[in-house]
């Protein structure tokens, strides 16, 4: 986080205390949890959070943990639920299953991509060979792909297939997707990672 | 438009570099084979290949007479070989490349030694260009090609560099990083670089020689 780090994120973090040593990349859990919270745009949710939390005057945080639960039952009251609530700004891809992490994160262009694609040419869930994800199911991909598993369904190889499986295709057209490693991983992105 | 190039050079024209590499090194080692055959009558019967294993590896790791009378030459050729082979084959970036084109994959160096491994690379070459320019006896000997190689190295080495750490434009760094890469396979078997297979076969012929005559393995 930085200068513009808002109290109501400090609040959701502590509130989530058991993430907040890794808060990083947990976006697309955090998105999960918070959709509202991250389609309105008002919260970012990017970036390391532990620096600003140890030197946050402690005496604040309940106030910004009461506060920050009322706005959240604000929006959650006032979105029904069902509505479609999908994150349409730009999320920070930083999968924390990858330990010891290479390259920053990605800055995922979420709504772009939504007004290109279907959610299920993404997000999937197979059986019998047909993918029956829905609005509300995992979105993790390291729920099921593994970062130790170097085979072809291994979570770096998922993540890398699922982009560049579509950005190859679209060689030659106007405003061409990325398809160079530094494209996507852009080091001094203000993300976290070498 | 450097995106329709980086997709020739990144992949017809990578396609090329490797078959001229491969084509180009089996008929260096085919024609080294029929020359000695030319030169000899025939292959020599007592080919010693224990010697010959000791000479190339005593090569290998610096164990050499070379290695002691010029240690620094031996230093800055290690310190170009090993970190050049490293990155080549170990860096995350070429290992992803093949995971996402054939499906293999291996483990890889972390990223951080890869800026490092280049620098290194880059100072061996340095000296190896200031020998060819200063040295009295080598000074000599030194034709253009001799400096043009050492360039050619150079550049997959600078522009790799550069494409890691997102210095000037990516896209072009990265795309002349692939063509200059492609650029050095397909000269390694026309050039003094071909000794990347040629040193093994010539090391190990000296080896066996210099066995036969009982002089040690050197």
């Amino acid at each position: 986080m930085g200068q513009d780090s808002s109290i109501w994120t400090v609040g959701i973090v502590f509130y989530r205390r058991h993430q907040a040593q890794d808060a990083v990349g947990c976006i697309l859990q955090e998105a999960r949890t918070y959709p509202v919270a991250v389609s309105l745009g008002k919260i970012s949710l990017c970036g390391p959070m532990t620096a600003s939390l140890k030197n946050f005057p402690l005496i604040i945080l309940p106030l910004c943990l009461f506060l920050s639960g009322l706005l959240l039952v604000v929006m959650l009251v006032s979105y029904p639920v069902g509505e479609c609530a999908a994150p349409s700004e730009t999320l920070h891809l930083a999968d924390p299953a990858f330990s010891q992490r290479q390259r920053p994160g990605v800055l995922f262009t979420h709504g772009e991509h939504m007004a290109r694609t279907e959610c299920t040419d993404c997000h999937h869930v197979f059986a019998d060979g047909k993918n029956t994800w829905e609005y509300g199911m995992e979105t993790s991909c390291s729920a099921c792909h593994k970062a130790g598993d170097r085979g072809p369904l291994g979570l770096r190889r998922a993540w890398h297939g699922q982009c560049l499986g579509c950005h190859e295709e679209q060689k030659g057209v106007a405003g061409r997707a990325p398809v160079m490693c530094g494209e996507c991983h852009v080091r001094g992105s203000g993300t976290d990672g070498p | 438009m450097i995106h329709e190039f980086y997709f020739l050079v990144s992949g017809p024209m990578t396609w090329l570099g490797f078959s001229v590499f491969v084509a180009g090194l089996a008929w260096r080692l085919a024609r080294y084979r029929r020359k000695a055959v030319l030169a000899n009558g025939g292959l020599p019967s007592d080919f010693r290949p224990a010697w010959a294993a000791a000479s190339i590896t005593r090569y290998l790791l610096p164990l050499n007479r070379t290695a002691r009378s010029s240690p620094w030459s031996t230093a800055a050729g290690f310190a170009l070989h090993v970190p050049l082979l490293t990155l080549a084959f170990f860096l995350s970036a070429h290992v992803v490349m093949v995971e996402q084109s054939w499906g293999v994959s291996w483990p890889s160096i972390p990223d951080a030694w890869a800026d490092g491994l280049a620098v290194l690379a880059l100072l061996g070459l340095a000296f190896l260009l200031g020998k060819r320019l200063f040295h009295p006896a080598l000074k000599g000997l030194t034709e253009p090609k001799d400096i043009l190689v050492l360039f050619l190295v150079a550049l997959p080495l600078l522009t790799g560099l550069a494409a890691h750490r997102q210095w000037g434009d990516y896209p072009t760094m990265l795309t002349l990083h692939i063509l200059s890469a492609n650029i050095l396979l397909m000269v390694i078997p026309f050039s003094k670089l071909s000794h990347m297979a040629l040193f093994f076969v010539s090391r190990a012929a000296t080896g066996s020689d210099f066995g036969r005559r009982r002089v040690g393995p050197w």
